[in-house]
């Protein structure tokens, strides 16, 4: 099981992603805005992050890009959660360097799978 | 006389610390309310959650506890279900939606959306969307007449919600009746998706009646702009069978609006077999039509439009030049060459701009 951090405004979506997370027995902390995730990160490296595009003061995508310009972050993986679900979006949220997309809403037991799926890919 | 003076600014400066403590508490007493109310409303959404994805025996006691609840307790429940509804797909939304329509919250909604005030029919419209039941459908409908603006937008993409065909007439009609509903209804449609598609083509038809049949007085015939949002409609679900009426809608010239529109749709559904049409539009004396139609061939990337585009480029406005030439840039490998040849100050323009962009 994970070590993993949420970054997400909604506070309705923090707790579902919170709450599924913790039921698949993985260690999450959450946030509501991009920069106190980064610098949590910075303080505790987690194996996965969570993070919402459109955020108030750093974005997900701002965020995302920060952790890859920072050594001690760049191997973290990154799924990134949205309401943009245009092909244009999607391109720009791989090309900061996410490892996978989650479009709004979601099911939450689609999102434990992508999770899984994500931490058993970094971890080969 | 100083005693007086002196009493005086010791009772103002009372005033003055007891206003400063005052406020400070009111600050100090909303913080602490807002706070609590966030720690009942995050309790509540974890009730929720553990009754709709946890595991027995936790969900069971969830599930019975939200059972229990009744009046107030349970209107907060169910506005903290309503702000969740929309935010989940899958299990959990059927569940949520189900867990609701059991304590009667659909019932509620119906009646809100027939309220007097105007915010609990918007609520209503809003909820009946979040549920998504089809048995809403005529409610909703009604309320498309809605004098308010905001009830009749709640109303449209409540609508779209439910994705069902039979909305696609009553959401069009709805745009001939207020225009600045357009995008909603647009959006309510493609959320519908496929299954509107033959609606859409019904009104498109409507407006395109063959010519060796006599022309319908003015106040039966079907309203040009409803039929100019079905075309963009029928670009927007991606309805590809639909070209070819597009086509003939494209080529249109009795009813303005309608060859713009499906000029948009054509070039949203990249339809190949309008190329030829829609150079023959950029050639046309419509400026919205033309600016339209290079905008098409854009989209569709079809780079046998290289050529034409890039000869009507000369000469062209303001508008048009920009919109052709926009155009030529995505029309893969042929449009540098295409726009490097014209002596367009807009071509130039174009040029230096996807410089700019490859550089970024």
């Amino acid at each position: 099981m994970a070590k993993i951090v949420v970054a997400d405004d909604d506070a309705d979506i923090r707790d579902l992603v919170v709450f599924k997370l913790e039921q698949s027995g993985h260690e999450v902390v959450a946030f509501g805005d991009g920069a106190s995730a980064v610098e949590a990160c910075q303080r505790d490296v987690p194996e996965l992050v969570l993070l919402d595009v459109m955020m108030p003061g750093m974005s997900g995508l701002d965020a995302c890009r920060a952790m890859r310009a920072d050594p001690s972050l760049a191997a973290v993986s990154v799924i990134l959660l949205t309401a943009r679900a245009q092909e244009s979006d999607i391109e720009q949220g791989f090309r900061v360097g996410a490892d996978d997309y989650v479009v709004k809403p979601f099911s939450p037991r689609e999102l434990a799978s992508r999770v899984t799926a994500v931490l058993q890919r970094s971890r080969t | 006389m100083t005693h007086v003076v002196t009493t005086l600014v010791v009772a103002f400066g009372c005033c003055a610390v007891l206003l400063v403590v005052a406020l400070l508490l009111a600050r100090l007493t909303g913080a602490a309310r807002a706070r609590q109310r966030e720690e009942q409303r995050h309790a509540l959404r974890v009730l929720l959650l553990t009754a709709l994805l946890g595991d027995p025996p936790e969900s069971d006691a969830a599930v019975a506890e939200l059972k229990s609840r009744t009046g107030r307790p349970w209107a907060r429940v169910e506005e903290a279900a309503f702000a969740l509804l929309p935010k989940i797909k899958g299990h959990a939304h059927a569940a949520l939606v189900t867990l609701l329509t059991d304590r009667g919250a659909a019932v509620r909604a119906t009646a809100r959306a027939r309220s007097w005030s105007m915010v609990r029919r918007a609520r209503g419209a809003y909820q009946l969307g979040a549920l998504a039941r089809s048995e809403s459908l005529p409610v909703l409908v009604d309320l498309l007449g809605d004098r308010h603006f905001l009830v009749r937008r709640g109303a449209v993409r409540a609508l779209g919600a439910l994705r069902s065909p039979e909305a696609v007439r009553p959401l069009l009609d709805a745009v001939v009746a207020d225009d600045a509903l357009a995008r909603d209804v647009v959006a309510a449609i493609t959320r519908i998706g496929t299954p509107a598609s033959a609606g859409l083509r019904e009104m498109v038809q409507e407006v395109l009646v063959p010519r060796h049949q006599p022309p319908r007085p003015a106040s039966g015939a079907p309203p040009v702009r409803r039929a100019a949002v079905a075309a963009i409609g029928l670009g927007m679900v991606g309805d590809v069978g639909a070209s070819s009426l597009l086509v003939r809608a494209l080529r249109d010239r009795d009813h303005p609006g309608l060859a713009e529109a499906a000029a948009d749709a054509l070039g949203q559904l990249g339809a190949p077999d309008a190329v030829t049409p829609l150079l023959d539009a950029v050639a046309e004396s419509r400026p919205a039509l033309r600016v339209a139609a290079a905008r098409a061939l854009g989209n569709i990337s079809d780079r046998s439009a290289a050529t034409g585009l890039a000869a009507t480029l000369e000469g062209a406005s303001h508008d048009d030049a920009r919109a052709i030439a926009g155009a030529l840039l995505q029309l893969g490998r042929d449009r540098l060459a295409a726009l490097g040849s014209s002596t367009s100050p807009y071509a130039i323009e174009a040029l230096a701009v996807h410089a700019l962009r490859q550089s970024a």
